[in-house]
């Protein structure tokens, strides 16, 4: 397979996939607050925070009202990460991937692409808000399924995985870092009875509710959550799960060794929440730290061993306008990142 | 929408004070919907009836011999309660559910109050719901109905009364907490100014409850609920509340007794023990070795693995001794004789036709009473005095003259009303309210609690079995409280 396929590919099945999770992310989100009193809503910068995109949201509005915000992250094209953005993104990779990946499934995308942006700006609207990201979700799943029972386990299916697989593991850290850090912070006499309904629409979020509860019984225990959203092997939504699947992936692609080491190294610092006894704020705070760095490495050294060597002259030529131009275009924070490896 | 002809004449309305200024608890919620076209309001109904067949919501009613499985029938417009008001309701609640649960204990146990004369002997004795087999049993925590749901119901002075306890198999949690999730679907605007209080928490709480019964405590208890099957009216809520709590849904030959006396599920790896069984079968049918020796529901040697403590069934065989229209005349006397203290909520004036006056009375003024079988639900086999035909009441003053202790009259209730979309437009319809009430290690109640609805103009059965509707029920925190 080309390295400008693979890297394409890749990047496809990391658009899709950050489609799908800041959807489920805003519904839940959206949902929980209709649950908390007015006095303890939470802040819609919340969302800012988990996606890093604070800086940018700031350049262009004044206020984080839920109004701003819920436009940022799902309509706004100025904002390489808002759902409008990422199916876009999505859209270009696979229409330069035409010939991997399944015409049936390109047809899927455009598809979506055509029903975001013909109805992303109603959906600002509350009412309309709901249906509209229950339709993406399930439009992306979609997406997915076809990949999964039409495209041969082929090179170009790995590097799908790997990208769809990563994009979960680093979203799902990201929301469950920015959510422990806020509830599990705060004093105890600040505890209330509603952070459970967060806990719970986090397990939400990850369609997680049912098979927690099967596995841990009904109550919601914040360490419980944590550990089945980080470490539960059976759950496919779970980051240890997320893990196996690029394992598996990666190991049927050539020269991994690479790749291996810093497979080996987040494995490790996943499986430290369980060594741990107390999970305190600050602890959180460090591992999560650890699991980010983490995936970045593992992104990194994807990159590097199997990518074209030009990759970060792409990305930093990549501007908001010639987003339709260019092939791919890059995760400006992990880029960043990337960087100052 | 216009409200401008709305009139809920004589009754107590629960949105409305006037026919055109709201009550204060309704204030926001009235000029919300005020701020609604005809159009808007229409699409918001239709949407929600999409969204109750999405997700799936149904009930099932026997009719002819067919079970039919209908989907829910829902009315947009919330039914507010004051926090301030639910609170007081909420204590008179705990207070009540006590008190029958000291009750029930003590006619299975020292029989103190019948000794004490407070209740006659052959109301308890003679009930086809007191069951033998559960004399000298005392469940853990002394608790026997563990969850109730209570039919409370305003009177025309704005008065909640209780007009039920529901002991044995009460059900319409789930339609409760579906009930706030379709409202969060087409609503969702108002609950960015509302503190309404969040119920999504049941499952959770009847979860705790039940663990609480577990006679293994060193492990985690495995809970089942028994259901009697696909074609039960509730199986809908059968199947939510074990998905809820992630407990396993059984039917009656999923589990078995062993010579051990404890109850075990069949499952793939061999037999598993199970510690409570949260059961949704009649208590005749629980085990065709003590009660009904034809059941198919229940499981052999069931009570045997009870009586020796081996198992938790909630609500324990036995408990609808206390679920008896009969009986309910002398609750608020249980709670001074167990509690000394004071019912908070009052009951609706109950005659007796076995007591000689209240026959008398109930024998002239059958025209004007509500007649009820002692042992019904469901608003099955009611004479409704005052929309009955001549013939009704002659058969129903032949039925309690043959059977005087089988009937209870209470008088026409003036029950409230609130707002409905039908077909004409807003136009006010009677209502009562079912909260849970659970009873473990701990008492609690839900938030609010299930609004049945009379869809028919002027009508005052609301239970879905006969074409009633429902509505998402709000305790309302106000501000300036």
């Amino acid at each position: 397979m080309l390295s400008t396929s693979a890297e394409r590919v890749y990047w496809l099945g990391r658009y899709i996939e950050r489609t799908e999770d800041t959807a489920r992310m805003l519904k839940a989100f959206s949902q929980v607050m209709m649950d908390i009193p007015k006095a303890q809503k939470l802040d819609w910068n919340m969302l800012l925070r988990i996606l890093s995109s604070e800086h940018e949201f700031n350049k262009l509005y004044d206020e984080a009202t839920e109004k701003n915000v819920i436009k940022f992250l799902l309509a706004d094209i100025r904002n390489p990460s808002s759902i409008r953005s990422s199916i876009k993104a999505a859209r270009e990779n696979a229409r330069t991937s035409r010939d991997v990946i399944p015409t049936a499934a390109w047809e899927m995308l455009n598809d979506l692409n055509l029903f975001i942006k013909e109805s992303v700006d109603d959906s600002t609207h509350k009412r309309v808000r709901y249906k509209f990201l229950t339709e993406i979700i399930s439009r992306s799943l979609q997406f997915n399924g076809m990949i999964q029972n039409s495209l041969s386990r082929n090179q170009a299916y790995d590097f799908l995985q790997l990208g769809i697989m990563l994009e979960r593991a680093d979203m799902t850290s990201r929301i469950l870092d920015v959510a422990a850090g806020i509830l599990l912070r705060r004093d105890s006499i600040e505890i209330n009875s509603f952070d459970m309904l967060i806990w719970l629409e986090i397990l939400k979020a990850q369609n997680a509710v049912q098979m927690y509860r099967s596995a841990n019984g009904p109550k919601i225990e914040p360490t419980k959550v944590l550990h089945f959203i980080l470490c539960r092997e059976e759950f496919p939504r779970s980051i240890k799960y997320c893990l196996s699947e690029i394992e598996r992936s990666a190991s049927k692609l050539p020269d991994n060794q690479d790749v291996f080491e810093g497979w080996d190294l987040l494995l490790g610092q996943l499986n430290s929440f369980d060594e741990n006894k107390e999970v305190s704020p600050e602890f959180l705070h460090r591992y999560f730290d650890d699991i980010q760095k983490g995936i970045i490495k593992i992104h990194n050294r994807i990159s590097l061993t199997w990518f074209p060597k030009s990759i970060e002259v792409i990305t930093e030529q990549t501007s908001d306008e010639e987003i339709d131009e260019s092939p791919l275009q890059n995760d400006e924070d992990l880029s960043q990142k990337q960087t100052q490896a | 929408m216009e409200w401008n002809d709305y009139n809920s004449g004589v009754f107590f309305d629960e949105i409305m004070e006037t026919s055109s200024q709201p009550r204060t608890v309704a204030k926001e919620l009235y000029n919300y919907l005020k701020s609604l076209d005809k159009n808007e309001v229409l699409a918001r109904k239709m949407a929600s009836e999409r969204c109750i067949e999405e997700m799936g919501v149904s009930f099932t009613i026997y009719s002819e011999g067919n079970n039919i499985d209908r989907h829910w029938p829902f009315d947009i417009i919330p039914r507010p309660i004051p926090s301030s008001e639910w609170k007081i309701v909420e204590k008179g609640l705990i207070q009540r559910i006590k008190a029958l649960n000291m009750f029930i204990n003590d006619v299975y146990n020292d029989q103190k109050i019948l000794k004490d004369k407070l209740v006659p002997r052959h109301l308890i004795e003679g009930s086809s719901n007191y069951l033998k087999a559960c004399q000298g049993i005392t469940p853990p925590h002394g608790a026997w109905a563990n969850i109730s749901g209570t039919d409370l119901v305003r009177d025309g002075d704005g008065v909640l009364r209780v007009l039920e306890d529901n002991l044995r198999v009460p059900s319409g949690v789930s339609y409760m907490i579906e009930n706030r999730e379709i409202t969060k679907r087409i609503f969702p605007e108002v609950f960015d100014t509302q503190c309404i209080s969040p119920i999504t928490d049941y499952p959770i709480r009847l979860h705790e409850m039940l663990a609480s019964l577990s006679p293994r405590k060193d492990v985690a208890p495995v809970i089942a609920v028994l259901t009697p099957g696909i074609y039960n009216s509730a199986y809908y809520e059968h199947s939510f509340l074990a998905q809820e709590m992630g407990a396993e849904l059984v039917e009656g030959a999923d589990l078995f007794v062993d010579k051990d006396d404890c109850v075990y599920m069949r499952t793939i790896n061999g037999p598993q023990r199970v510690d409570v069984i949260y059961r949704r079968v009649d208590d005749v049918f629980i085990d065709p070795e003590v009660f009904n020796k034809h059941s198919m529901l229940g499981v052999p040697g069931i009570m045997r693995a009870w009586k020796k403590g081996n198992v938790a069934i909630s609500n324990a065989p036995g408990s609808g001794v206390a679920d008896d229209k009969a009986v309910y005349a002398y609750v608020p006397k249980m709670i001074k004789y167990y509690l000394d203290e004071e019912a908070i909520l009052p009951n609706v004036k109950t005659y007796l036709c076995y007591e000689d006056d209240d026959f008398a009375y109930v024998n002239e003024h059958l025209e004007d009473l509500v007649i009820k079988p002692v042992n019904e639900s469901g608003g099955y086999g009611i004479l409704l005095g005052p929309k009955a035909t001549k013939e009704e009441i002659e058969e129903f003053r032949g039925l309690i003259a043959k059977n005087p202790r089988n009937y209870v009259a209470q008088p026409m209730l003036d029950l409230s009303t609130a707002p409905v979309i039908t077909d004409q437009g807003i136009a006010p319809r009677h209502l009562d309210l079912r909260p849970f009430i659970l009873q473990g290690e701990n008492c609690w109640v839900t938030k609010g609690g299930l609004t049945r609805v009379a869809m028919v103009e002027g009508s005052l059965v609301v239970n879905s079995s006969q074409g009633g509707g429902s509505k998402d029920t709000w305790i309302v925190e106000q501000e300036d409280e």
